[in-house]
């Protein structure tokens, strides 16, 4: 399939003053992203709180101008500097995390889904009361509800109408910050339907950010595991949720709960925090944390590099992966990591 | 652009009628409105009429009080009932020009230097502080001063003084609302800055300043007073109700009325005021309303 979003080296440095007299450091919240996505598929960005998941999704929609890097839409270059024009806008929107802060509490969900057009567009008021009609029915609101302000509605159906407002300029790529952590378990399966749902029959791509795997395995064609503003490991969802190869990204897995009773599994239990961005530690950024640290990893910041049809940024993969693969062979997916 | 449609007005009136509080003031504000328009046809006499021979006349209803003089006479015998109605016209003209001046500049300003932070926020929070930095009445006292006595040039400088106030809210509210994920929505669908600024934040900053600015309309009235009874104000014979207030001072031991009309007008039509600002704050916040 085509593709319609590429990130080459994407980076965001933010300068963190320390006080009057001293000089501000900077802060690389976003260190060389790159990413390719195609129509239709969707990309799920994970990884723990603070590693760059929301400043990538900034930078996508440029509500942040990158700092360095370049995007790639639909084959266009676009031009990170300025400020976005509205054949830029119409193909690029986003989901909000939550559903309680995204929606203008002033004002009637006709006059938020009409927005995007009223700035956009040429539509008269008549053709644009028909649009809001018509997505609020594709999204599963009930078009009569389009009077009202977002306060009566729940949390789900206040997610629906986000998710209508990102789709009213009929987008190619939807960028979904954590769409549903913020609402409960059943509505979130009813939203990620819908979600799919509207992929399948607009073609969108989605850069699904999230911290929750079972819901990344089952929306996802492809992961990138971040970690410190880079991408650690960057693969299909199957390879990646198979044989996970980074010891970053296996740690990430075993953390998840499965749904099994009586189900042992051994748990990797990482140690310390997330090293602090002002002062980022020599080489491997994960190395301090990391149980398969050794000497070199202190002396060379790891690439991705292509290994067994993934993108893995550790020196040493093949070594780990030597050692854990017995134990990775016949066992169901999201828990078949665990080293020896 | 139209600030409201003829529908949203039609809703705020109909949430507006749930408040009780809100009517009476509504009420109250239609007799003193009354006033404003009608003093010259309702008045009994004209305000600086004086009658020698009806000095400090106290009102109808006590024994010594006689007809015509419904609220008694003043000092210089002239018709309190007439003074305060001409009197409206003062204190109402005293508290909309004001608190129009200092709630559209202030709003302006405060949005400005929330939006835009960095040096203009700088500039302009700077300067607040100065004007923040002076005693009120003596800020406003030396304005005038400057400017030269009078009622209009009282009101540019009470103007002046209360600005601060209103920058400050509007700004602080700006800061919190500016961040939130709705506006940076509004962002991402192209919303220029103005737009953002007077169609997306304004109306969620504005339920503060209804209150602020229906507050400030007491603050002003008086202030106006203050400055009258200064010399600096309103000058006689005007029958502005701070100047009555001030000029009767005097008397209070021995002509109650004279003081209590005035007051009693002063006190009423600023609690008619924030009653009504109360219930329109309450009317325009959609999140109030019953669904």
């Amino acid at each position: 399939m085509a593709e319609v979003l590429r990130a080459v080296n994407l980076q965001q440095v933010y300068a963190a003053r320390q006080g009057l007299f001293q000089k501000s450091l900077s802060v690389h919240a976003l260190n060389g992203v790159s990413f390719s996505l195609n129509a239709g598929e969707t990309l799920a960005v994970v990884g723990e709180s603070g590693c760059g998941k929301s400043t990538l999704a900034r930078a996508l929609t440029l509500i942040e101008t990158p700092s360095a890097g370049e995007l790639w839409l639909a084959g266009e270059l676009v031009d990170t500097q300025k400020k976005p024009e509205a054949a830029l806008r119409q193909r690029i929107q986003m989901v909000f995390q939550n559903p309680y802060g995204s929606l203008n509490p002033r004002k009637t969900i006709q006059q938020m889904l009409e927005e995007p057009l009223l700035l956009n567009t040429q539509l008269s008021r008549e053709q644009r009361r028909q649009a809001v009609s018509t997505m609020m029915e594709r999204v599963g609101l009930r078009p009569e509800f389009a009077e009202r302000y977002p306060h009566m509605f729940s949390g789900g159906q206040r997610q629906r109408i986000a998710i209508a407002r990102a789709l009213m300029l009929k987008p190619q790529v939807v960028v979904l910050d954590e769409p549903v952590s913020a609402l409960d378990l059943s509505v979130r399966a009813q939203i990620l339907n819908l979600l799919t749902e509207l992929q399948q029959d607009l073609g969108l791509a989605y850069v699904f950010i999230s911290h929750d795997l079972s819901v990344v395995q089952r929306i996802a064609d492809a992961v990138m595991v971040m970690y410190f503003g880079r991408a650690v490991e960057y693969a299909d969802a199957k390879t990646i949720f198979s044989h996970p190869q980074h010891p970053y990204t296996q740690a990430l897995f075993s953390a998840t709960p499965v749904a099994e009773v009586g189900e042992k599994r051994e748990r990797i239990h990482l140690q310390g925090e997330p090293p602090s961005p002002l002062h980022p530690p020599p080489g491997c950024p994960f190395g301090p944390r990391c149980a398969y640290v050794q000497a070199i990893c202190r002396q060379q910041l790891p690439h991705l590099r292509t290994l067994n049809q993934a993108w893995v940024a550790c020196v040493r993969a093949e070594a780990i992966n030597a050692s854990s693969l017995p134990n990775t062979s016949a066992k169901s997916l999201l828990h078949s990591h665990a080293p020896p | 652009m139209k600030l409201f449609a003829d529908e949203a007005w039609r809703t705020t009136w109909l949430y507006f009628k749930e408040s009780k509080g809100g009517l009476w003031g509504l009420s109250f504000l239609g007799i003193v409105l009354f006033c404003v328009v009608f003093a010259d046809l309702i008045a009994p006499f004209d305000p600086s009429l004086q009658n020698r021979s009806a000095l400090l006349l106290p009102p109808i209803w006590t024994e010594a009080g006689h007809w015509p003089y419904i609220l008694g006479t003043d000092a210089v015998g002239r018709d309190l009932l007439s003074r305060l109605i001409y009197g409206a016209r003062y204190s109402m003209f005293i508290g909309f020009v004001v608190v129009s001046l200092a709630v559209i500049i202030g709003t302006l300003l405060g949005l400005l230097a929330g939006y835009y932070s960095g040096w203009l926020d700088t500039l302009i929070m700077r300067l607040m502080d100065v004007i923040l930095a002076f005693p009120s009445l003596l800020l406003a006292l030396g304005l005038v001063a400057v400017l030269g006595p009078g009622l209009l040039n009282a009101m540019y400088a009470i103007a002046l003084v209360m600005l601060p106030h209103f920058v400050r809210l509007t700004r602080a509210n700006v800061l919190s609302e500016k961040n939130r994920d709705y506006v940076i929505a509004s962002r991402i669908v192209g919303a220029s800055n103005r737009r953002l600024m007077f169609n997306t934040i304004l109306p969620n900053c504005m339920a503060p300043l209804i209150v602020q600015a229906t507050l400030s309309f007491s603050n002003a009235i008086l202030d106006a007073a203050a400055l009258g009874f200064l010399g600096m104000g309103a000058q006689p014979p005007l029958p502005e109700w701070g100047a009555m207030l001030a000029e009767a001072r005097e008397f209070i031991s021995r002509a109650w009325w004279v003081v209590t009309f005035p007051g009693l007008a002063i006190l009423l039509t600023v609690l008619s005021i924030n009653l009504v600002g109360d219930a329109l704050r309450d009317a325009l916040d959609p999140r109030m309303r019953r669904s």
